[in-house]
């Protein structure tokens, strides 16, 4: 049930950002921010009042609350941002890019908040801020590859070549997480992160303040994604009209 | 030479704009050259002219508009084909600085598929066979553009492009390549030709395309076509 | 087939101006040998302990060596303006990346050889012990980090501050070939035994690499 809802709203914010991208008109937005800011308060509730205190950790286990649901907009930033990529190389339509740049860019806002929030409840729970598992050893491998995409499109601003090469990297770079993902679970399966059969076992109050998480986050990363590409096409037809004044 | 082939235009160009960053290089660039037609590129330092010849080469896509060379689309499925029929020389040689001259063109000669009395002809013809053997590092400017002159002729292109050929030539050397140049237009080359001062260009030219801050000033073609000429 | 004509030649010409300049070769061949000389220096005396780390310590290096040729695989290219040469050849570019990716793997492979002997002397690596799956290991772990690397390298090459974009670039990425290599070839000197699930995930990787570079380098060679 919980899985369908957050299903539900990947495939609807990532159409609705494709869809957005292709066209000129921004429509949607006020409704996209008013449905993720009630996503958050209702979230927010249910962290503070439905879901209940655990017992061996304390308070302290509810930042799994703000934890766990990053990491569905930040997968889902660099998923956009690949499919991105292909969609410029194909047609060399800019909108794509613009695409690529603002979800790479929300993304890896998501993904800063997994590594920040991780330590908080690692250092309390097990005893040391930073544990070299699986789940924050191949996000951090994640966040990596982010800052070298964002890095190369900063190097690279601005002209065709830049937008080809950070495509090819934004490509490149999702072709690789599978593989981060397998080569930190061999080298380091130890994980003391739950795992998913443990948190099917989860008492119904928390699965569902889980589930209200993902899916205001992805409604988040939607609004913010959509704010980011008004921006983008703002930026274009400012330089545009700036060269086509008759100046030289 | 059949009649049909002629008649499509070697280059199309509609609508062709070019941006790097806040720079617009080429703006709504649109004309047609002839097949077998000479015709020189013209204008300032930085009005578009290495920009246009780059695009023409498909080594550079433009950031909106089309490009067809012999009918077909540059940037599209024929693409590959396409640069097997286009010559380039670029404003620097494109060769290796530590292969010799012959070495160079042997590696350009496989990449065309050419044999090497092409090589020997080329490297006669320009008067380079004295250097063959030393590094493209040890070269003067003149004989480095002539060698790389002969790499962008090694596949007998239809479609020859030069940036700014004349450079480094002392006088004997640019007369020389007029002439040979004014050779060429009997095998049927189409020839785009960019320079900012044309040295000794006689008659070469049928056409002059002149450019300024990436606009097309004026395409004076009325000569473009040289088998009309007298 | 054309194709595999203009692979062959950019592969022979690559490795034509490595022996021609030697600078790529002997670069990575004294900073190797730096390497593991400190390394040997640094490392505790009793063999246990050092063993351990010796695999995954020989693969970061064999990474770290290759960051100073992979930079320069390109230089020939962008100081003589031959990436027109190479981006106007009568076939898919793709080719081009298989001659480069070539080249750069036998330059790679020719470091592992280095640094295998190396490893012998200084650090009393045992590889008549581990045989042919060494090797193996080698070669796979080879081709993963040129395939990634010459398309890498392709991108930062017109780059500003390239050499420091490079390995940010690079990484990430291979951190996977690392991990993998480390431990198999810890495995074939006598570690713990590894599922052979391994060798496959990085034959994957290699190949997706391989098959990624050869697609998007159309692209690559444009600008």
């Amino acid at each position: 049930m919980v899985s369908l809802f957050v299903g539900g709203a990947v495939l609807a914010v990532s159409g609705w950002l494709v869809w957005l991208s292709r066209g000129r008109e921004h429509r949607g937005h006020s409704v996209a921010g008013l449905l993720a800011l009630a996503a958050l308060l209702l979230w927010a509730w249910m962290v503070a009042f439905h879901a209940p205190v655990e017992r061996a950790q304390g308070l302290v286990q509810k930042i799994f609350y703000v934890h766990v649901p990053c990491v569905i907009p930040a997968y889902l930033g660099f998923g956009l941002t690949a499919l991105a990529g292909i969609g410029f190389l194909r047609s060399r339509n800019e909108s794509w890019d613009r695409l690529a740049a603002a979800s790479a860019e929300v993304g890896v806002v998501f993904c800063s908040l997994i590594l920040a929030t991780g330590p908080i409840w690692a250092k309390p729970v097990w005893g040391h801020w930073w544990v070299w598992d699986l789940r924050l050893t191949s996000t951090l491998v994640l966040w990596f590859i982010y800052l070298a995409y964002l890095l190369l499109r900063g190097f690279a601003f601005g002209s065709d070549t830049a937008r080809t090469f950070t495509a090819v990297y934004g490509i490149v770079g999702t072709a690789a997480i599978p593989f981060v993902y397998f080569a930190v679970d061999l080298a380091r399966g130890d994980t003391l992160h739950p795992s998913n059969p443990a948190r099917e076992g989860l008492p119904a109050a928390m699965s569902e303040t889980l589930g209200a998480g993902m899916v205001a986050f992805v409604l988040v990363f939607g609004f913010l994604t959509a704010r980011r590409l008004a921006a983008a096409r703002l930026e274009s037809d400012l330089l545009e009209a700036s060269e086509r004044s008759p100046v030289g | 030479m059949r009649p049909g082939a002629l008649s499509v235009p070697a280059v199309e160009i509609r609508g062709v704009e070019k941006r790097y960053g806040a720079l617009l290089a080429l703006r709504d660039l649109s004309f047609e050259l002839d097949q077998a037609s000479f015709t020189l590129a013209a204008g300032p330092n930085g009005a578009g002219k290495s920009t246009l010849l780059r695009i023409l080469a498909t080594l550079t896509r433009p950031t909106r508009g089309e490009v067809r060379l012999f009918g077909k689309n540059a940037f599209g499925r024929e693409a590959a084909e396409l640069r097997g029929r286009i010559g380039y020389l670029g404003a620097e040689p494109g060769l290796y600085g530590e292969l010799t001259v012959l070495e160079n063109l042997l590696f350009a000669a496989e990449l065309r598929g050419v044999g090497r009395e092409r090589i020997e002809w080329l490297l006669s013809e320009l008067r380079i066979e004295s250097v063959a053997e030393q590094r493209v590092r040890t070269l003067s400017l003149g004989y480095r553009k002539r060698a790389g002159l002969a790499r962008a002729l090694l596949g007998a292109p239809d479609l020859l492009l030069l940036d700014e050929p004349w450079t480094g030539l002392d006088a004997e050397a640019a007369s020389g390549l007029t002439r040979f140049l004014s050779r060429r237009l009997e095998a049927g080359t189409t020839l785009v030709l960019a320079s900012h001062a044309p040295r000794d260009p006689g008659d070469l030219f049928g056409g002059v395309l002149s450019l300024d801050a990436g606009r097309l000033q004026s395409l004076d073609a009325s000569r473009a076509t040289p088998a009309e000429r007298p | 087939m054309s194709g595999a004509r203009v692979a062959w030649a950019v592969l022979r010409k690559d490795l034509l101006l490595d022996l021609r300049s030697r600078d790529r070769a002997g670069h990575m061949g004294v900073f190797a040998f730096l390497v593991v000389a400190l390394l040997s220096i640094t490392l505790p005396e009793s063999p246990e302990a050092a063993g351990a780390w010796v695999p995954a310590l020989l693969w970061i290096l064999l990474l770290l060596t290759s960051i100073l040729g992979l930079a320069r695989s390109f230089a020939a290219e962008s100081e003589a303006g031959a990436v027109a040469t190479l981006a106007g050849v009568a076939c898919d570019r793709g080719w081009v990346f298989l001659g480069k990716a070539g080249a750069n793997l036998i330059a790679l492979l020719a470091l592992q050889l280095w640094v295998a002997v190396l490893a012998a002397v200084f650090l009393d690596v045992r590889w008549e012990a581990a045989g042919w799956r060494a090797a193996a290991v080698g070669a796979l772990g080879a081709l993963g980090l040129a395939s990634v690397g010459t398309l890498l390298a392709a991108l930062s090459v017109s780059v500003r501050a390239r050499e420091f974009l490079l390995p940010v670039l690079l990484f990430p990425l291979v951190l996977p070939v690392l991990v993998i290599c480390a431990r198999l070839t810890a495995e074939s000197l006598g570690g713990d035994p590894t599922p052979g699930l391994w060798w496959g995930v990085l034959g994957l990787y290699d190949w997706v690499f391989v098959l990624i570079g050869y697609f998007v380098f159309d692209h690559v060679l444009e600008d």
